[in-house]
């Protein structure tokens, strides 16, 4: 249950090349513009925030709270109780009590110490793992990252709603036997999560940039769908969402404001080359064309990052498309730019 | 010496760090804010890990993709909606009981599914790790706060959690409806949340 309070505030300032800080949708540091107010129509309530002690969409779940929280439900319960949670106070009050409540059962392990070989192996995978994927074929994670460093990603924004979208990232090895087989194993993956993907793969067309443009900034990645993972409360994997900063909501100033539409968008499977690649977001307009988000998006040597920004005005259903930093990035986002996928 | 010293310092300074902050120095590489990480808790999610999965071998292995995960993934973790911990033993949770659904589906030696062996865990003993947040007295304190409950409840809570198993195998494997088997671990937890009611200092 996501607020935006305390330390989530965090996220909404991104470092900048010198090491300071500067505020979502503004390009200069120093003292915080204000945000926008959009007039996007609000189509539906902030979608995880119980709003009544009813619901609209059903009876309680109160007799699956507990299966959900012991991790006891099939897909479709599971998905029942989430959906029913996001608008049942009361049955979200108990979900949260429950979970509590299970959080404390692996203390009843009788304590047990491992080899210190575990460690031993799992730093110097760790090592190894910040080198490109071509040396690390030998671990499970491989299909998780770019088969080049260099390639495209465009993300469906979709958004003519301010609901929840997830979209996710992949790479050519999403086409990998190996990659294949880490999807069965996820067990954790949230219902709500895949079926919004197979909805957006509609929308998703993976674009190349031509190599040969020497001028442009390349694109990074090749978008796919299907390719996450999730534990109970969070998606692993490239993510964007729709968060309306509700009046009950403690915005701070200058970065978040009572009624507007943010956006948070997670990636990952951007690793570069560079010690610490920078990019940026382009967000389709109505009428054409790319509004840049001030903010970079700063993306570690895992390849992960997030930068939460306010929904431009007049945001288009096009594909959100991130690029390396540079004055003529946004071009490289226009689709007759773009050369079919490979 | 000079820049052992300051390397030294660096990860004593490290180790003063809360779980939060290392976990986002994790996430940006630094794996020697992981290797705190991994000093404060790889032993909770081993004995959790191995709880679950009853073979020390295994349990070595799924540690190890935990916090594999928890390197690569760090930056996803939202400290609105719980501790570190209590993300780290969700992420080991859900692994172990993939792994436990995966050897369901292999054939494997029945005395690893014995669920004696399960429910006798919790009185096992084993070395104090009084510092821990899964210190002996907490553990007891678990364990004394299930052992109130009827043994049908207490049985359906370990079958789902340590076990893997849905509700719906649950009522399979006992013969009971599974109405029953929802109305038992639905009294269960909430009698364990009454039980538990102020213990969960260091853990939320």
């Amino acid at each position: 249950m996501s607020d935006l309070t305390g330390q989530n505030l965090r996220r909404f300032r991104s470092r900048d090349d010198d090491g300071g800080y500067r505020v979502a949708n503004d390009g200069r540091t120093g003292t915080p513009r204000p945000i926008r107010r959009l007039d996007v129509p609000i189509t539906q309530p902030f979608p995880m925030v119980a709003t009544a002690e009813g619901t609209p969409s059903g009876d309680h779940v109160e007799d699956l709270i507990p299966g959900y929280a012991l991790g006891a439900l099939d897909a479709d319960e599971k998905l029942a109780v989430e959906r029913h949670a996001d608008y049942c106070a009361r049955c979200a009050r108990f979900l949260a009590d429950t979970r509590r409540t299970a959080a404390m059962l692996p203390y009843l392990a009788a304590p047990a110490t491992p080899s210190p070989d575990v460690k031993a192996t799992l730093f110097a995978r760790i090592a190894q793992s910040s080198v490109p994927a071509a040396t690390t074929q030998a671990d499970e994670f491989a299909w998780a990252r770019p088969v080049s460093p260099r390639r495209s990603v465009t993300l469906p924004a979709s958004g003519s709603q301010p609901g929840s979208r997830t979209v996710a990232v992949a790479t050519d090895a999403s086409r990998s036997p190996r990659r294949k087989r880490s999807l069965r194993q996820m067990a954790g993956i949230s219902i709500p999560v895949l079926l919004t993907f197979s909805l957006l793969a509609l929308f998703v067309v993976p674009q190349l940039l031509p190599s040969s443009d020497p001028e442009g900034p390349e694109l990074l990645t090749l978008l796919n769908a299907g390719t996450t993972e999730c534990t109970d409360d969070t998606a692993l994997a490239l993510v964007t969402s729709s968060t309306l900063v509700s009046a009950c909501g403690r915005p701070e100033a200058g970065t978040l404001q009572s009624g507007v539409v943010h956006w948070t968008l997670y990636v990952n499977n951007l690793r570069d080359d560079t010690p610490q690649p920078m990019y940026q977001v382009n967000i389709p307009m109505v009428g054409g064309g790319y509004e840049t988000i001030a903010t970079p998006l700063v993306v570690g040597p895992t390849g992960s990052g997030e930068v939460i920004f306010v929904r431009p005005e007049n945001a288009s259903d096009g594909q959100i498309c991130i690029t390396e930093r540079g004055e003529n990035a946004n071009l490289v986002c226009q689709p007759d730019t773009l050369a079919p996928a490979a | 010496m000079t820049s052992v010293n300051a390397a030294t310092g660096d990860q004593e300074t490290r180790e003063q760090l809360s779980d939060v902050d290392l976990i986002g120095q994790a996430s940006q590489g630094d794996a020697r804010a992981l290797e705190v990480l991994y000093d404060r808790y790889s032993r909770v999610v081993f004995s959790f890990a191995l709880r679950i999965i009853n073979d020390q071998q295994i349990a070595e292995e799924l540690l190890q993709e935990v916090f594999f995960r928890a390197w690569q993934q760090g930056g996803t973790f939202r400290s609105s909606k719980g501790t570190f911990l209590t993300w780290l033993l969700s992420i080991t949770h859900n692994m172990a009981i993939d792994e436990v659904r995966k050897r369901k589906r292999r054939p494997q030696r029945s005395d690893s599914d014995d669920p004696e062996l399960v429910l006798a865990g919790v009185a096992d003993g084993g070395p104090s790790v009084e510092d821990e947040v899964w210190s002996r007295a907490l553990r007891e304190r678990i364990a004394r706060a299930l052992d109130t409950l009827p043994d049908a409840q207490r049985e359906a809570i370990e079958l789902a959690y340590f076990r893997g198993m849905t509700h719906r195998e649950i009522a399979d494997t006992l013969d009971e409806p599974l109405g029953t088997i929802k109305t038992r671990m639905r009294l269960g937890m909430q009698k364990l949340r009454d039980q538990l009611d102020g213990s969960e200092v260091g853990l939320e």
